[in-house]
C-alpha cells in the first residue's frame, strides 16, 4: 500500500506566540515541530507500511526550514520525503495550499492520502477535506481508527454526537483526529538512518495558484484572561463563598 | 439584494441553540456590509438588521423541521426555508450528497454560515473546494470596526489562530463567503415562541431539494451514539473537568456528581485522557475541544497552556487543585486551594443548598 502522508511544521504548540512588527508571527528562535496531527497519520501510515508492505512519503509544503519536521517524520519511518518549497508559504490561503498539495499528490499513484485534520497553528481544517474534493476521492474526516483490508477501509471517525463506523475504498483521504495512532519516538539509530533517506525538493515558486481568496487584515495577541482570586480562610466557608459568588456576583448558576 | 444563508441543524427535533446563534452572525455580517455603527437599535426589530442592508436571511435543514422551528425562523427573519430531503436517515446523508445540493443552492450568494462541529468541519471544506469558495472557519466574532469595506467589499471575521493565543482579522471574497462559526460565540438571538398557526408560519413555504447518489459512495457500518445523556461539551453552560489531580478513573464519579447538579458537560485534561479515565471525546483543549461555556470548573487540572487554550474563552472559570502555584488560578476567577475530593463533595452541598 503506497501512503502519501501531508505533513506540516509548525511553532512547538507549548511555546509562547510573539509578533513582529508587521503582524506576522515570529518563528526565529522557537523550537519548530512536525503538527501533532500530522504526527498522528505519519504513525498511523508507517504502521500500516510495517503490517502490508507499501511505502510512505511524506508530502510538505513549506521551505528549507521545514527539514528538521521532515526529518522526524523520516526517522519515524516513513521512506522518502517531497518539499514543495516556495517561501510564500505561511501567506497562501487554505484554497491555494490545496492546489499546490493536490498538483503534487496527483502525480503520484498513491492508494491512501493522510494528513492532519486540522493544525495546531493556524487550524484553518480544510486542506485535507480540499484535497479530497480536488482529486474526486473519498474523505473521511477526524479519523480515529483505520484498518485495511484489500482496497477497503474501515474507519472509524467523530461525528457530532459519538462516532460513527464508515467504509471506503481506495483512493480515498483521511484525515486524522487524535487517537488515530500514537506516536513513536524515534530511536537514535532511527534518527541516523533518517539522515541516509531522500528528500526530493521541488521549487513550487513557479507554480500557478489560484488567485487567494481570504486574507489576514490584522494579527494580534490576544490579551491573557484576567483572573487570579483565591478564596481564603476554612475548605466549608471557602466553598460556601464560591457558590455564593457563582449566583451573586458571576450569575451563572 | 444578496442572501445570507444558514445551516439550521436540529436535534432532537428542536432546533440546536447554535441555529440561532448564527442567525445573530448573519445579522452582524448584515451590518457590518451596510457599515456598521448606528444599527444596534434595529437589533431588537426581528430581521430588521438584514433587511436594512438588502441582504435576505434563508435557512437550509438537513431533515423536515416541525412547524414550531418553521414559525420560529420566519419570525427571526429567515425569508426562504429550504430542506435537503433524502430518502436515507439523517445520520446517513453522506457529505458529498449534501455538498452536491448546497453548490448548487447557495451559488452567487453572499454567505453560507454554519456552526462548528464534526459534520460541518466535513461538509464545509469539501463544499468550498468543490465551488471554489473560501472558508473562514472557527469564526469566533465579526470585527464592528471594519475600515475600507465599503471600498474593496468582502466579509470580515475574527479567528483565533495559534490556538487561542492570537487574534486574526480575516476578509473572504467570494460568492458566496462560506464560514464555520464557533458555538457559544454569538449571543444567541432571542427564540420567541411564536404558535404553529401564527402569520409567520404562513409566510416561508418549506422547499424541498432531493438529494442525490453521492458518486464517491462511503458505506456506513455503525452508528455508535455516546452513551452519556448530558449535554454536548461543546454547547453546554456549564462545564466541570478533571484531570491528573483525580488520580483515577473514579475521580470522574465526584466530577459527574457536580456536573449532574448543575446540568453540565464532564470535560477532561488530555492527561486524563491519556491515563485512559475517560474517552478522549471529552478532552478540553489544544487537541481536544475548544469551549466557551458561563461556567468552566476546572478540577485537579494545573493549566498547561494547551489545556487553557481550549477554556480561556469560557466567561466564568472556577480552579480546585492542591497545589497554590497551579498556573490555572492566574486565570481563573475563582480559585479554590484544596484536595478537590474535600472540596468538590462541600461545593455540591453549598450549590444544592443554594438551588433548594
Amino acid at each position: 500500500m503506497d501512503i502519501a502522508v501531508c505533513v506540516k511544521q509548525i511553532i512547538d504548540t507549548e511555546a509562547e506566540i510573539e509578533l513582529d512588527e508587521n503582524q506576522q508571527v515570529i518563528t526565529d528562535g522557537q523550537t519548530l515541530i512536525m503538527d501533532p496531527y500530522s504526527e498522528f497519520a505519519v504513525e498511523k501510515a508507517v504502521q500500516l507500511k510495517e503490517e502490508l508492505g507499501g511505502r510512505v512519503v511524506l508530502v510538505c509544503l513549506g521551505d528549507e526550514e521545514c527539514a528538521s519536521a521532515i526529518r522526524h517524520g523520516l526517522a519515524m519511518g516513513a521512506d522518502e520525503a517531497i518539499l514543495l518549497a516556495r517561501d510564500d508559504w505561511r501567506q497562501l490561503d487554505p484554497g491555494q495550499k490545496v492546489a499546490c498539495l493536490s498538483q503534487a499528490l496527483s502525480c503520484g499513484s498513491f492508494d491512501l492520502i493522510m494528513g492532519g485534520w486540522k493544525s495546531g497553528d493556524t487550524a484553518n481544517a480544510q486542506v485535507m477535506a480540499g484535497i479530497a474534493a480536488a482529486l474526486q476521492m473519498p474523505l473521511v474526516n477526524m479519523a480515529t481508527s483505520l484498518e485495511v483490508e484489500g482496497s477497503t477501509l474501515t474507519v472509524t471517525c467523530e461525528v457530532d454526537d459519538g462516532t460513527k463506523v464508515l467504509q471506503v475504498s481506495t483512493p480515498a483521504v483521511i484525515a486524522a483526529q487524535q487517537g488515530l495512532a500514537e506516536p513513536r519516538y524515534p530511536s537514535v539509530r532511527d534518527v541516523m538512518q533518517a539522515r541516509r533517506k531522500k528528500i526530493e525538493t521541488r521549487d513550487a515558486s513557479a507554480h500557478e495558484l489560484p488567485a487567494a481568496k481570504i486574507r489576514t487584515i490584522r494579527m494580534e495577541m490576544k490579551p491573557p484572561r484576567q483572573g487570579g482570586r483565591v478564596l481564603e480562610g476554612e475548605l466549608a466557608e471557602v466553598c460556601a463563598q464560591a457558590a455564593s459568588l457563582l449566583r451573586r456576583e458571576a450569575k451563572v448558576i | 439584494m444578496s442572501t445570507i444563508w444558514v445551516i439550521a441543524e436540529t436535534q432532537e427535533g428542536r432546533l440546536k441553540q447554535a441555529t440561532f446563534e448564527l442567525i445573530s452572525a448573519a445579522r452582524a455580517i448584515a451590518r457590518a456590509c451596510e457599515g456598521g455603527a448606528g444599527e444596534a437599535a434595529s437589533e431588537q426589530v426581528m430581521g430588521q438588521a438584514a433587511q436594512a442592508s438588502g441582504d435576505t436571511l434563508a435557512a437550509v435543514t438537513f431533515e423536515p423541521l416541525p412547524q414550531e422551528s418553521v414559525g420560529q425562523l420566519a419570525a427571526l427573519g429567515v425569508r426562504r426555508l429550504v430542506c435537503l430531503d433524502s430518502d436515507t436517515s439523517r445520520s446517513e446523508i453522506d457529505s458529498y450528497q449534501v455538498v452536491e445540493a448546497l453548490s448548487s443552492l447557495v451559488a452567487g450568494d453572499a454567505a453560507l454560515l454554519a456552526a462548528d462541529g464534526p459534520r460541518i468541519r466535513e461538509i464545509m471544506p469539501l463544499l468550498a473546494a468543490a465551488a471554489g469558495q473560501p472558508l473562514i472557519s472557527d469564526v469566533v466574532g465579526i470585527p464592528a470596526d471594519q475600515p475600507g469595506v465599503a471600498a474593496e467589499g468582502g466579509i470580515w471575521a475574527l479567528r483565533q489562530p495559534y490556538s487561542g493565543k492570537t487574534i486574526q482579522t480575516v476578509c473572504a471574497q467570494g460568492a458566496p463567503v462560506l464560514a464555520t462559526v464557533r458555538p457559544k460565540c454569538f449571543e444567541a438571538v432571542e427564540a420567541c415562541d411564536v404558535a404553529a398557526d401564527s402569520d409567520n408560519v404562513a409566510s416561508i413555504a418549506v422547499e424541498r431539494i432531493p438529494l442525490g447518489k453521492a458518486a464517491l459512495a462511503r458505506v456506513v457500518k455503525e452508528v455508535l451514539t455516546a452513551a452519556s445523556g448530558r449535554v454536548d461539551l461543546a454547547e453546554a453552560d456549564i462545564v466541570v473537568s478533571g484531570g491528573r489531580g483525580l488520580k483515577g478513573p473514579e475521580g470522574f464519579t465526584v466530577i459527574s456528581q457536580l456536573a449532574d447538579l448543575l446540568g453540565a458537560a464532564v470535560g477532561a485534561s488530555r492527561p486524563a485522557v491519556d491515563e485512559g479515565w475517560i474517552g478522549i471525546q471529552y478532552q478540553v483543549g489544544q487537541t481536544g475541544k475548544t469551549v466557551a461555556p458561563q461556567l468552566y470548573i476546572a478540577c485537579g487540572i494545573s493549566g498547561s497552556i494547551q489545556h487553557v487554550a481550549g477554556m480561556s474563552a469560557s466567561k466564568c472559570v472556577v480552579a480546585i487543585n492542591k497545589d497554590p502555584d497551579a498556573d490555572i488560578f492566574a486565570i481563573a476567577d475563582y480559585g479554590i486551594v484544596a484536595d478537590l475530593y474535600q472540596a468538590v463533595p462541600l461545593l455540591i452541598q453549598e450549590i444544592s443548598a443554594l438551588k433548594d
